[in-house]
C-alpha cells in the first residue's frame, strides 16, 4: 500500500482543491468571495446554487464510480456498469411518470425515480430465478437485459403519450442527465441514501474483493457468494437509484472509472474502490463545471461526460507500455 | 491508514459544509438576501401570477426577463404593451423575425443565443423573471437568490385574459392589460355568438401535416387544444375532439377518410414542406380526391406572418391566434362572416395593439404566408 | 484418529435422476496424506464439493472433527478446511500478494480488513513455497505452474487443519507435477492431513500414505497404497491392463506393459 500512498494523497488534494475552487469561484456570474457583503448576489449563488450543485456533483460521481467498481466485482466482469440491471431505465421510467401524471413536484419525481430504480432490482432478481438456463450471474444479465428493455419501452411509450410542448422536452432534458435545477432540497433527499451506500461499500470494500473468485472458492473460504453478491448488488443499485433520480441518466462514469483506477492502482478493491470514489468526485465535479459554466446555457451533463469522459478514457488507456 | 483518514476528513467536511448550509437556507427568506441598501422607494406591486402565487415586486421595474422554455407566447404578448420594449430583456433568438424588428427595432440587443442558466440571469440583474408555468426548477432557483418570478401559462381564452392583466401590472400599463383582455375575450365571444347550432356546423379537421425523417405523419391535436376550442368557436366541429390523448394525435389517412371533413387547415410548423406546398400536395394526391373538403376546395394553409418555424403560425398559443380565430371563421362560414374585414382587423391589430405605423403594417401583411386573407 | 469420517454417503445433482455418489463409506486419518484415485467421472470433485458444502443436501453422514457435517456453518468449516480447485478463472489483475491474502477471509470479521499479521502469514505462506520473487506478479501473467502454487499458498494461508486438492498435479509439466506433490508431503509430514484426488496411480505410491480408489460412485479400495492398489483392480477401473512393477522396496511404478500395449 505504501507505493500507492502518494497517488492517494495527491488525488485527495487535488479534489479538495477542486471542489472548493468550483463552489466559490467557477461559474457564469463572476463571484469574488472576498466581496460577499459589498455584492449580495454572490453569497447567494455561492451558498445556494454552487454549493448544493457541486456537492451533488460529488456524490454523483462517488455513487456512480462505487457502484461500477462493485458491480464488476459482483458480475466478475469489468465491463459492467451500474446500469446492467435495469436501475437507470428504472428510474428514467419513474421520471417519465412523474413528469406526466405529477407534474411541477420535483421531489415527488426524485422519490418515484429512486423507487423504480429499486423495482427494477427486484424485477431482476425475480426474473433471474425464473430463468432456467445458465449460471447465476448469466440469469442476472439476462433477466437485467429483459427489465431493461421493459423500461426502456415504456419510457418510449411515456414519450410518445407526452405533451410535446409541455412535458416532452422535460423528459428529454431528464434523460439526457443533467443537474440544472438542484438546489438544497434535492440534494438532501438524496444525499444521505446515496451517501451511506458509498459509505457501506467503502467499509466492506475488502470483502468485496471474494466475489472475484469462483462461487465455490468463496464458499471454502467461509462466506455465502450469493448472499454477498445479492448485498453489494442492492448496495450498489440504491447508491446508482438515489443519485439518478436527482440527475437523470448519466452513463460512462461507472465503467470507465473503476478502469482509470484499477491502472493506476492495481487491482484489488481496498484501493480500487477509495480511489474510484475520489477520481468519481473529481471527474463529476469537472464535468459539471463545464455542463453549467462553460456557456450561457446548460449543457445537459449526460453529453459533457458521455464525450469528455470517452476522450479522457482513450487517452489514458492509450499511455504506457501495453501490458497484461 | 492514512488514506483512509484523507477520506474519513472529506467526507466529514462534506457533512459540516452541508449542515451550514442547510441552517443558512432555513433561515434566510427569499428576497431577504438583497440586505444592501433599502429601497428608497417602499412601492411595490403585487400579483397573482398563474400558479395563484402571490408575488411582491418592488418599484421601478427596469429590467424584465422572459427565457425558458414555452418563452414565446410570453414574449409575443409582453410586446403588446409599449413599455416592454424599455425593459425586455434575455429574450429568445426564435423572435428574431420581420414583424417583431419592426416593433422593436433594438430587438438584437435584447437577443440572447441560448436559454440562460441561473447565474447568467442573476448576472443581468432583473427586476422580475417571467417564466412559463412549466420552468419551476428554473424559477425555484431564481427565488433562492431573492429574484422575483412570475408564471404565466398564456394557453387559452381563460389564461390570456387573467395573465394579461398581471402582465399589464408588470409594465405599468393596468389599464392597456385590462383592455387586451377585453379585446379578446370580447372577440370570441362575438364570433361564438354568431356561430350556427351544432346541427349545420362543417366538419373541420385541423391538420398539422409532419415530416420527419421522411416519414409523413397527420396529427391532430387533442379536445382540450387552442385549435380544437378556435375551430368550436368559429362554428365548425372539430373532427379531433373525438381523438384521445392530450398531446398531437397521430391519426391514419383511413381515420381522416372515415372522418370525412369538409374543411381542412393546414400546418407545418416548418418551411419544408410550408402548409401552402401541403395543401397543393393534397389537393393534387389521388388518395385525398374523395375526400369532400378535397372536392370543394376547402383546404386552406393557416397564415403565418414570422416565417419562425412553429412560431408564427396563427394557431399557436402567440398572441396571434385571436387573428387565426377571426380568419378561421370567415373561412368556415364565409356567408355568416361576410362583413368581417380580415384585412383590416389585422392591419388593426399591428397599428393599435403592436404601435406599428400604417406602413410597417402593410409590409408585415405582405409577407404573410398562408392562404391569407 | 479420523479426521473425516463418510458413511453410505449419497448424493445427486438436482437435475439429475441418479445418484452421482452411491453410498460412499470412508475414513480420512488425520494428520496422514491420502489419495482418492479414480477415473474421470468416478465422482471424485462431486464428493470434494459436497464435504465442502459447495453441494448438497446430501444422504448419509459425514462428520468433521467428530462433528456433524450438517451442523457445522461454512464459516466455521472454512477454518477447518481449506481447497484448492482443480481450475481457477483469474480475470482480474491481482497480484500474488493480494491474492492469497484473500485466503485470511475465514479468519476476519465481516467489515474487517486484513492486518499487519495476516500480510506477515501469507508472506511466510509464499516462502514457503519459494513463491516470495513472485509476490507483486499479477496473476493472469504467471504459467500455469505457478498460478497452481498460488492456489496452494491461499489454501495454506487459510491456516487450516485439513488441505483437500482436487488434481492438483493435472495440466502440469513433469517439474511443476514434483514440486505440488513435494508440497503435499511436506504439508503432511507438518502434522496436516491432506487430501488430493488424482488418477494417476504413481502419485499416490510416491507421496500418498492412505489411498482410497473409487469407480462409479463407491469406494471399491482403500488403504496404504501397496496393499490397496492392484494391478487387477486398476485394469477393472480404468478398463486397460495396467500392471504394477515393484522396482525396488522403496519404489513403486504403475505402468503399462508395450505388450500388452501393442495387443490393444
Amino acid at each position: 500500500m505504501g507505493a500507492y500512498t502518494g497517488r492517494f494523497l495527491a488525488l485527495a488534494c487535488i479534489l479538495i482543491a477542486t471542489s472548493i475552487l468550483s463552489v466559490l469561484f467557477i461559474g457564469r456570474y463572476a463571484t469574488n468571495p472576498f466581496h460577499t457583503t459589498s455584492d449580495e448576489m454572490t453569497l447567494g449563488i455561492i451558498l445556494r446554487i454552487r454549493l448544493p450543485r457541486v456537492l451533488t456533483a460529488m456524490i454523483l460521481g462517488m455513487a456512480l464510480s462505487v457502484a461500477g467498481v462493485t458491480m464488476q466485482s459482483a458480475f466478475k466482469n469489468p465491463l459492467v456498469s451500474p446500469e446492467i440491471l435495469g436501475v437507470s431505465q428504472g428510474a428514467a421510467f419513474g421520471a417519465a411518470l412523474a413528469i406526466l401524471f405529477l407534474p411541477g413536484d420535483p421531489l415527488k419525481m426524485q422519490l418515484l425515480s429512486a423507487i423504480f430504480g429499486l423495482l427494477a432490482l427486484l424485477a431482476s432478481y425475480t426474473i433471474s430465478s425464473a430463468i432456467k438456463y445458465g449460471g447465476r450471474i448469466l440469469r442476472l444479465v439476462l433477466a437485467g437485459l429483459a427489465v431493461s428493455a421493459t423500461f426502456s419501452a415504456g419510457v418510449g411509450i411515456m414519450k410518445f403519450m407526452a405533451d410535446p410542448l409541455k412535458q416532452l422536452p422535460e423528459l428529454t432534458f431528464w434523460l439526457l442527465g443533467g443537474l440544472s435545477g438542484v438546489m438544497w432540497r434535492n440534494f438532501l433527499y438524496m444525499a444521505p441514501l446515496a451517501t451511506a451506500a458509498i459509505a457501506f461499500l467503502f467499509v466492506i470494500r475488502w470483502r468485496i474483493n471474494l466475489l472475484v473468485l469462483d462461487d465455490d472458492v468463496i464458499i471454502s473460504l467461509g462466506t455465502d457468494p450469493r448472499k454477498l453478491r445479492a448485498l453489494v448488488i442492492t448496495i450498489a443499485v440504491i447508491a446508482t437509484a438515489a443519485v439518478t433520480s436527482v440527475a437523470g441518466i448519466i452513463g460512462w462514469i461507472g465503467l470507465t472509472v473503476p478502469h482509470i483506477c484499477r491502472k493506476l492502482f492495481g487491482a484489488e478493491n481496498s484501493r480500487v474502490i477509495p480511489a474510484s470514489i475520489m477520481l468519481g468526485a473529481l471527474l463529476m465535479t469537472i464535468f459539471d463545471n463545464i455542463a453549467r459554466a462553460a456557456a450561457a446555457g446548460e449543457i445537459p451533463l449526460g453529453i459533457v461526460t458521455s464525450l469528455l469522459g470517452a476522450i479522457l478514457f482513450v487517452l489514458f488507456l492509450s499511455r504506457g507500455v501495453p501490458h497484461e | 491508514m492514512r488514506k483512509s483518514i484523507i477520506v474519513i476528513i472529506v467526507f466529514v467536511l462534506l457533512a459540516a459544509i452541508s449542515s451550514v448550509a442547510y441552517y443558512v437556507w432555513l433561515s434566510s427568506i427569499p428576497g431577504s438576501i438583497r440586505s444592501g441598501e433599502t429601497s428608497k422607494s417602499q412601492e411595490t406591486i403585487e400579483v397573482i401570477d398563474a400558479l395563484g402565487r402571490t408575488v411582491k415586486i418592488k418599484m421601478p421595474i427596469n429590467r424584465v426577463i422572459i427565457t425558458g422554455k414555452g418563452s414565446w407566447p410570453i414574449m409575443t404578448v409582453a410586446y403588446m404593451f409599449p413599455n416592454a420594449k424599455k425593459v425586455l430583456y434575455g429574450l429568445s433568438s426564435s423572435l428574431n423575425s420581420t414583424l417583431f424588428r419592426m416593433i422593436d427595432p433594438n430587438l438584437a440587443d435584447k437577443i440572447v443565443p441560448v436559454e440562460l442558466s441561473v447565474e447568467e440571469i442573476s448576472k443581468a440583474k432583473p427586476d422580475v423573471v417571467i417564466l412559463k408555468t412549466t420552468m419551476r426548477s428554473l424559477g425555484d432557483q431564481l427565488e433562492e437568490l431573492g429574484i422575483h418570478v412570475v408564471y404565466v401559462d398564456l394557453e387559452n381564452l381563460e389564461s390570456y385574459v387573467r395573465d394579461l392583466r398581471v402582465l399589464g401590472k408588470i409594465f405599468m400599463d393596468e389599464r392597456r392589460g385590462e383592455g387586451l383582455a377585453r379585446y379578446y375575450s370580447e372577440w370570441v365571444n362575438s364570433i361564438a355568438s354568431m356561430a350556427p347550432p351544432s346541427a349545420e356546423r362543417p366538419k373541420v379537421l385541423f391538420l398539422y401535416y409532419s415530416v420527419k425523417g421522411g416519414e409523413v405523419a397527420f396529427n391532430v391535436p387533442g379536445s382540450g387544444w387552442l385549435q380544437t376550442f378556435m375551430v368550436e368557436v368559429a362554428g365548425g366541429y372539430p373532427l379531433s375532439k373525438e381523438a384521445p390523448g392530450t398531446g398531437w394525435n397521430t391519426v391514419t389517412f383511413e381515420q381522416i377518410a372515415r372522418w370525412a371533413p369538409n374543411i381542412i387547415f393546414i400546418v407545418t410548423y416548418s418551411n419544408k414542406p410550408s402548409p401552402s406546398e401541403v395543401k397543393e400536395r393534397l389537393l393534387r394526391d389521388e388518395m385525398w380526391t374523395n375526400i369532400p373538403a378535397i372536392r370543394s376546395g376547402r383546404v386552406y394553409a393557416v397564415p403565418d406572418d414570422c416565417n419562425v418555424a412553429a412560431l408564427g403560425s396563427w394557431d399557436a398559443p402567440g398572441s396571434r391566434w385571436i387573428l387565426g380565430l377571426l380568419w378561421m371563421a370567415k373561412k368556415i362560414h364565409p356567408s355568416i362572416f361576410q362583413d368581417l374585414d380580415i384585412k383590416e382587423e389585422v392591419e388593426r391589430f399591428y397599428t393599435k395593439i403592436y404601435g406599428l405605423s400604417k406602413a410597417d403594417a402593410e409590409k408585415v401583411i405582405a409577407q404573410i404566408t398562408g392562404d391569407f386573407p | 484418529m479420523s479426521k473425516v469420517v463418510i458413511r453410505n454417503l449419497r448424493y445427486r445433482y438436482p437435475t439429475s435422476k441418479e445418484d452421482v455418489l452411491k453410498g460412499v463409506t470412508l475414513k480420512i486419518p488425520e494428520g496422514k496424506v491420502t489419495a482418492l484415485l479414480g477415473p474421470n467421472g468416478s465422482g471424485k470433485s462431486t464428493l470434494f464439493k459436497v464435504l465442502l458444502k459447495v453441494l448438497g443436501p446430501y444422504k448419509g453422514d459425514i462428520y468433521v472433527n467428530g462433528e456433524d457435517l450438517k451442523h457445522i456453518d461454512v464459516d466455521v468449516l472454512s477454518r477447518a478446511v481449506a481447497w484448492v480447485p482443480q481450475e481457477e478463472d483469474s480475470l482480474f489483475p491481482y497480484t500474488v500478494l493480494d491474492y492469497v491474502l484473500l485466503g485470511r477471509t475465514p479468519h476476519l470479521g465481516f467489515f474487517n480488513m486484513p492486518s499487519k499479521r495476516d500480510e506477515e502469514i501469507v508472506h511466510n505462506v509464499l516462502a514457503q513455497l519459494g513463491l516470495s520473487s513472485i509476490t507483486h506478479r499479477k496473476v493472469p501473467t504467471l504459467s500455469g505452474g505457478e498460478k497452481k502454487l498460488v492456489s496452494i499458498a491461499r489454501a495454506l494461508a487459510q491456516e487450516s487443519e485439513t488441505l483437500i486438492l482436487d488434481e492438483p498435479t493435472a495440466h502440469l509439466d513433469i517439474g511443476n507435477k514434483v514440486r505440488v506433490l513435494n508440497i503435499i508431503r511436506r504439508m503432511g509430514d507438518s502434522g496436516k492431513t491432506v487430501i488430493f484426488s488424482t488418477h494417476d496411480p504413481n502419485e499416490a505410491f510416491l507421496v500418498a500414505d492412505n489411498v482410497a480408489i473409487m469407480n462409479g460412485g463407491e469406494i471399491v479400495s482403500r488403504g496404504p497404497p501397496s496393499s490397496a492398489i492392484t494391478g487387477e483392480l486398476l485394469e477393472k477401473v480404468y478398463g486397460v491392463p495396467v500392471t504394477v512393477y515393484r522396482v525396488n522396496d522403496k519404489q513403486t511404478l504403475v505402468g503399462i506393459h508395450p505388450e500388452s500395449f501393442k495387443s490393444l
